[in-house]
């Protein structure tokens, strides 16, 4: 008997979201959304609100908390199964190595997906209390807005995933020093560095990148096609990198 | 004799310099054979490289007829219990044995009804719907067994199966492992305790710093052990009066005094030792406090048997002949 692997995939995302429900790290996802959302609500009161504080709240969302919620999900791809060994049980079944990580990955990205859409969707409409009169007129706002959300979801999974699998011990602080050094940097650096950040495309798809002059270099002018095709080719580089790996490595569990 | 399933042709595994198992030939039939070494003879790596988790660095594998590194199809027909703790605690043990069985290519309709029976079978059907962090040491073992069967492979490995469990489930498992073995399939267990191999086989294979020592039935390993001279260690009072009466025994090779308050006698023929002790003590009303036998620790049988086969060991032997 061998499983075909589309099903060994969908078993192994089946488990991996399935011990996600029943983990910490959901809740901490969902603290972190809350807080979010929760301190829009707040900045209402002050007399904040409306279109542009969503826009600014967005630019967060896609700078730091999606990776942020990405990487508490995603990142423990394999690693967390070579720490307590269970990557034993797998490997030791009729399924392709790269089920491993696509599995973890596609589980991650489903609930990443619903946790940053709904979040996103949910900022959109506290925010717009404070501007009730374009809340309607502007929804193609929210739709570039989820879009770019649920491409952060699969940027940010892939990314993760790939540090998962590479990485066995502390994935999780490796992914967050990758996304804080390399790509916070190269999103503020000048000219047209910039192109090698997946937030400033995200930030295009959602159409709030204003290019500006950074260190007497202008910000290259980009077209949201052309974003969308970069992040995309940047999941699948990402995905082959752990495919790769787990592939190839052997993962001793007796050290 | 029937063909053997499992076929090491001078199989190496080096972890960077240091060495899992070396020049390791082999051959095992079906029935349960037990891996009998201590603590870094290299069970485990040759159970891993048996179920594809390690590559060979050196040398030729077959398992059941077919290669293994990179031949996921022949997963299928192999079970593994790892000797490790290490399980999905936040899954319940049904949909651990379920989620098992579903990667070796089971519907879920037969995943579950498999899954039931395995746990059933060893003694976890109400438990099985409590998460596995929750289960005792033992029950956890059960569980791993049950998701190595649950696919109804033809090679079960099982890599320290007893290690941690208590009495009762160390006698369940045995039996199971016994009923598996006669079922018809090719059981591989590991440990490095003599009596637990012992308890479950007659047919194991010596390992002992990577290679092979010996393998076969396990009287004839038995018989060889018992040619290597038997030590027994008695704690008494007087033991140099003791030790003068003992010496004047033709089965007594060798006495010395290694500690306050005991000596070590070393014979050919432990059935005749064993009755001239209490009997030379009685004779001469020393007490004695305690009677063992060193050489029941596995350790001294392999570094005995490893001596001998030594080139210093085979001059030792020439000299003697």
């Amino acid at each position: 008997m061998t499983p075909s692997s589309l099903g060994a995939l969908r078993q192994i995302a089946w488990m991996s979201l399935r011990r996600i429900r029943r983990g910490r790290m959901l809740w901490l996802s969902v603290v972190v959304l809350a807080l979010v959302v929760g301190g829009a609500g707040v900045s209402l009161i002050t007399g904040r609100g409306g279109l542009d504080f969503f826009e600014r709240l967005l630019d967060l969302m896609l700078r730091y908390i999606a990776p942020l919620v990405m990487m508490l999900h995603a990142s423990s791809a394999v690693s967390e199964e070579v720490q307590a060994k269970t990557i034993t049980y797998l490997f030791s079944r009729p399924v392709p190595r790269w089920t491993l990580p696509m599995g973890k990955f596609a589980g991650a990205v489903l609930l990443g997906l619903v946790l940053l859409v709904c979040a996103t969707a949910l900022l959109y409409f506290v925010t717009m209390l404070g501007e009730p009169d374009a809340l309607m007129p502007e929804i193609g706002r929210l739709g570039r807005a989820l879009a770019a959300v649920a491409l952060a979801a699969l940027a940010f999974g892939a990314l993760a995933t790939a540090f998962g699998t590479m990485v066995t011990g502390y994935s999780f602080v490796a992914a967050l020093f990758y996304l804080l050094i390399v790509e916070v940097g190269l999103a503020l650096a000048p000219g047209w560095l910039k192109v090698m950040a997946m937030t400033v495309h995200l930030r295009v798809v959602a159409g709030i990148y204003v290019p500006s002059t950074t260190l007497y270099m202008p910000d290259p002018r980009l077209v949201p096609s052309i974003s969308l095709v970069v992040v995309l080719a940047e999941t699948l580089l990402w995905l082959f990198i752990a495919l790769t790996w787990v592939n190839s490595s052997e993962y001793r569990t007796d050290k | 004799m029937s063909e053997p399933r499992v076929v090491a042709d001078r199989v190496s595994k080096w972890y960077g310099k240091v060495v899992g198992i070396n020049d390791f030939t082999v051959s095992i039939g079906p029935g349960v054979t037990g891996l009998l070494g201590p603590n870094g003879a290299g069970k485990s790596t040759f159970i891993k490289l048996l179920v594809g988790a390690l590559r060979p660095s050196k040398g030729e594998l077959q398992v059941l007829g077919e290669r293994v590194w990179g031949n996921r199809h022949l997963l299928g027909r192999i079970g593994y219990c790892p000797e490790h703790d290490g399980i999905y605690e936040d899954l319940t043990g049904a949909e651990f044995v379920t989620f098992m069985a579903r990667l070796a290519g089971m519907s879920a309709e037969d995943a579950a009804r498999r899954a039931d029976e395995a746990l059933e079978r060893l003694g976890l059907a109400k438990a099985k719907d409590r998460l596995l962090g929750q289960y005792s040491k033992g029950m956890r073992q059960r569980a791993k067994l049950a998701q190595a069967l649950v696919h109804d492979p033809e090679l079960l490995l099982f890599d320290e199966p007893l290690t941690g469990c208590d009495p009762l489930a160390r006698v369940q498992i045995t039996q199971f492992i016994k009923d598996v073995g006669q079922a018809g399939k090719t059981v591989i267990v590991s440990s490095h305790i003599l009596h637990e191999i012992e308890s479950m086989t007659s047919e194991i294979v010596l390992l002992y710093k990577g290679q092979v020592l010996a393998e076969g039935n396990i009287y004839r390993i038995r018989e060889m052990i018992d040619e290597h001279p038997h030590q027994i260690r008695i704690e008494c009072d007087r033991r140099r009066e003791l030790g003068q009466k003992l010496v004047l025994s033709q089965d007594v090779r060798a006495i010395e005094f290694p500690d306050e308050g005991a000596l070590v006698l070393e014979t050919h023929n432990p059935d005749a030792c064993y009755p001239l002790i209490p009997r030379a003590a009685l004779e001469s009303g020393i007490k004695i406090r305690s009677l063992t036998s060193p050489d029941n620790n596995l350790q001294a049988v392999f570094e005995y048997l490893t001596r001998e086969r030594s080139p210093e060991g085979v001059a030792r032997q020439g000299r003697a002949a």
